[in-house]
């Protein structure tokens, strides 16, 4: 599958859950009563960004479409063409999951309070600098005194500097 | 003039003063890593200005950011040949060529001069515009101000780079993301699917701070393996000879002028600023194809016109309140939250507001002049701090600065939310500047028009009769279709030529 044949597919799944959005927004908007002191009341401009959001990402949707089309009509009738490029280098897609992850879990943490945030944060900071350095030795000494510095030190300017009380 | 004196004068002070050091330095170091950029910057201060003394401090430090930002962008875009904000992205062109022929403090000092030039001229046009520019758009109405937030939306989908459906889609995405909450006009509760946080809608930060700062992190932790190859700077060549300033004197004035007025323009940022100028200077050369080789030209036209913009952004935030580029739209936020409310009326009832961010801008000019001539080779050895290490501190940051404002862990869901939001529009090559200016104004166009709509018994018509509005209007739908036609040249364009590579 050529690059342009995987961006177009994913501009369509992203478009869709567009769509989805703006329609349940739309749907819930049904509910809200006619204003009587005005022409548009509170339901008018939302339903008319809703239908804009809609019209936009259909489009979007077909346009990509046809790309996907034209590829794959290109790939079928031309079969020894070049392959694409290799890229110069490795997309880590999954270290960024991975990172977004321990960002969810350090908040649901947070939000259950079991853990204080003086804890967490370095916890946070620590386990993250590790994963992105894929646990190299030469890294993890750096990455526990950056975690426990900027950690405890983000708890203390925030706590008795800005007066913010953290979870 | 006496608030300009006053504001001026107060910036002057120690504490003021060193606001405008602090974020100036902030902003030049920050502006210069690529991966973090202004917005980013000032996106994170934001919620820490809220508990400083004074808010004359807080638009201080801001203001002071949004120039150091612009400017740093520059260092790395001539010596590692990577923009360290989009504003720079021209100065890659001919700064890193000229870097690499062993010429890296000139190609730093025209940068730097041209920057200050630019800053200088533009601020110009902020102090004489923004007093009768203010007096005008007291005169403006709701249909007025509807029909301009509309003529930012498409100014901004339609100039900013890739396909205009993206652009106006991203607009509508932020205009949508701001309704759920309470309703300004009637204040009644929609769009909340009964869940109770919701009621008071996304406060604005936590979605900046998503949308802007969280995806960027993601997006640069995905792009963790690239190698750059850092050239050393060097402070030879540095400062700019007087047959330098002769050669120059004309590319300056034109492009700060460029970046200047494309600033004005609602919604437009710096990025399109130094590309117009860029354009303009090689158009206009004797040797256009000198333009990408190492040009002195090159680096003017793109520096110049990209501090400018920062003057010129400037005009339609202290006047109007309407953001002239998404770091403006950052800094209404900074107000609102400062209980500030952006408009010409600020001239009449706290004049010294707008007169601190006129007298900031050029403050920090100077400053930024002073700091990068004597220090650009230390600040370049910090563009290279390890991502891995970089980005968990930037994404803690945005996790506490999102609930440090209301307390709410809500908004620490929000950021995150929003983050993967980001992601996804980028990833399908959708903008984020017009979402980010839908998402600020649509609040204001939806009151102004139900407000005109009260006024008018239901009609439309003052939308057609009233000058300025009907101007505003036939702007915009000028850019719409002209977008519209170009972009479908430009595919037909596309299509013939692989048809014939076929």
């Amino acid at each position: 599958m050529s690059q342009r044949e995987t961006s177009a597919i994913l501009e369509i799944s992203i478009s869709i859950l567009f769509v989805v959005l703006a329609a349940a927004l739309f749907v819930d908007s049904l509910d809200l009563p006619e204003s009587l002191r005005e022409p548009l009341g509170s339901s008018s401009v939302p339903q008319v960004v809703c239908l804009l959001v809609i019209g936009f990402s259909v489009a979007l949707i077909f346009r990509s479409a046809r790309i996907v089309v034209k590829e794959r009509a290109r790939r079928a009738t031309n079969a020894s063409a070049s392959s694409p490029q290799a890229p110069l280098f490795r997309k880590r897609l999954d270290l960024a999951a991975k990172v977004f992850v321990g960002a969810t879990i350090y908040v649901a943490l947070m939000q259950t309070r079991l853990l204080p945030s003086e804890l967490l944060t370095p916890l946070f900071l620590g386990s993250s600098i590790i994963m992105l350095t894929e646990f190299r030795r030469s890294a993890l000494l750096p990455a526990i005194v950056v975690a426990i510095v900027i950690g405890l030190g983000t708890n203390y300017l925030f706590t008795d500097f800005f007066y913010i009380d953290l979870p | 003039m006496d608030a300009f004196l006053s504001a001026t004068g107060h910036i002057l002070t120690p504490m003021p003063f060193m606001w405008c050091l602090l974020g100036t330095a902030l902003g030049i170091v920050v502006g210069a890593i690529p991966g973090l950029s202004g917005s980013m910057l000032i996106t994170m201060t934001v919620p820490l200005t809220f508990f400083m003394a004074s808010y004359y401090d807080a638009l201080i430090l801001l203001v002071a950011m949004y120039v150091g930002s612009v400017s740093g962008g520059l260092i790395s875009a001539t010596l590692l040949r990577m923009p360290g904000t989009p504003a720079s992205i021209m100065t890659t062109l001919d700064g890193y060529p000229m870097a690499q022929r062993g010429e890296p403090g000139r190609a730093l000092g025209f940068g730097i001069m041209a920057s200050f030039v630019g800053g200088v001229i533009s601020w110009i046009f902020l102090i004489s515009l923004s007093p009768t520019l203010a007096d005008w758009a007291v005169t403006f109405g709701p249909w007025e101000y509807f029909t301009m937030v509309m003529m930012a939306l498409v100014l901004i989908a339609s100039l900013t780079q890739g396909s205009m459906i993206k652009g106006l889609l991203s607009g509508v995405l932020g205009m949508l993301a701001s309704m759920p909450g309470v309703d300004p006009s009637t204040g009644m509760l929609r769009l909340t699917f009964g869940i109770d946080e919701w009621a008071n809608g996304f406060t604005l930060l936590p979605v900046l701070l998503g949308v802007f700062v969280v995806s960027q992190v993601l997006k640069y932790i995905i792009n963790i393996e690239s190698k750059v190859e850092l050239i050393e700077a060097s402070n030879r060549g540095i400062f700019m000879t007087l047959k330098d300033w002769k050669r120059q004197a004309v590319n300056l004035v034109r492009s700060s002028i460029i970046g200047t007025w494309i600033g004005i323009l609602p919604g437009i940022g710096a990025s399109i600023g130094s590309i117009c100028a860029y354009t303009a200077a090689k158009n206009m050369s004797r040797t256009p194809e000198k333009f990408g080789t190492g040009f002195e030209d090159g680096i003017v036209s793109a520096e110049a016109a990209n501090n400018a913009t920062i003057g010129g952004a400037l005009v339609p935030l202290v006047t109007m309140g309407i953001p002239g580029s998404v770091i403006d739209a950052i800094l209404i936020g900074a107000l609102l939250l400062h209980n500030l409310q952006p408009g010409p009326l600020l001239f009449v009832t706290d004049p010294e507001v707008p007169y601190t961010i006129i007298s900031t801008h050029f403050i920090a000019n100077i400053v930024m002049l002073v700091m990068m001539l004597a220090s650009v080779r230390w600040i370049a050895r910090i563009m290279t701090v390890p991502t891995a290490f970089l980005m968990p501190v930037i994404l803690m940051f945005c996790i506490i600065g999102s609930f440090s404002l209301q307390n709410r862990m809500f908004d620490m869901w929000v950021a995150l939310g929003f983050g993967v939001f980001g992601f996804l529009m980028e990833r399908i090559r959708i903008p984020l500047a017009p979402f980010v200016i839908g998402f600020i104004l649509a609040g204001l166009a939806e009151s102004e028009l139900r407000s005109g709509l009260m006024a008018s018994a239901g009609s439309i018509e003052p939308l057609f009769t009233r000058p300025i509005a009907a101007t505003f209007l036939a702007v915009s739908v000028f850019m719409l279709v002209w977008s519209f036609w170009r972009e479908w040249r430009q595919g037909r364009a596309q299509t013939l030529a692989r048809g014939e590579a076929a």
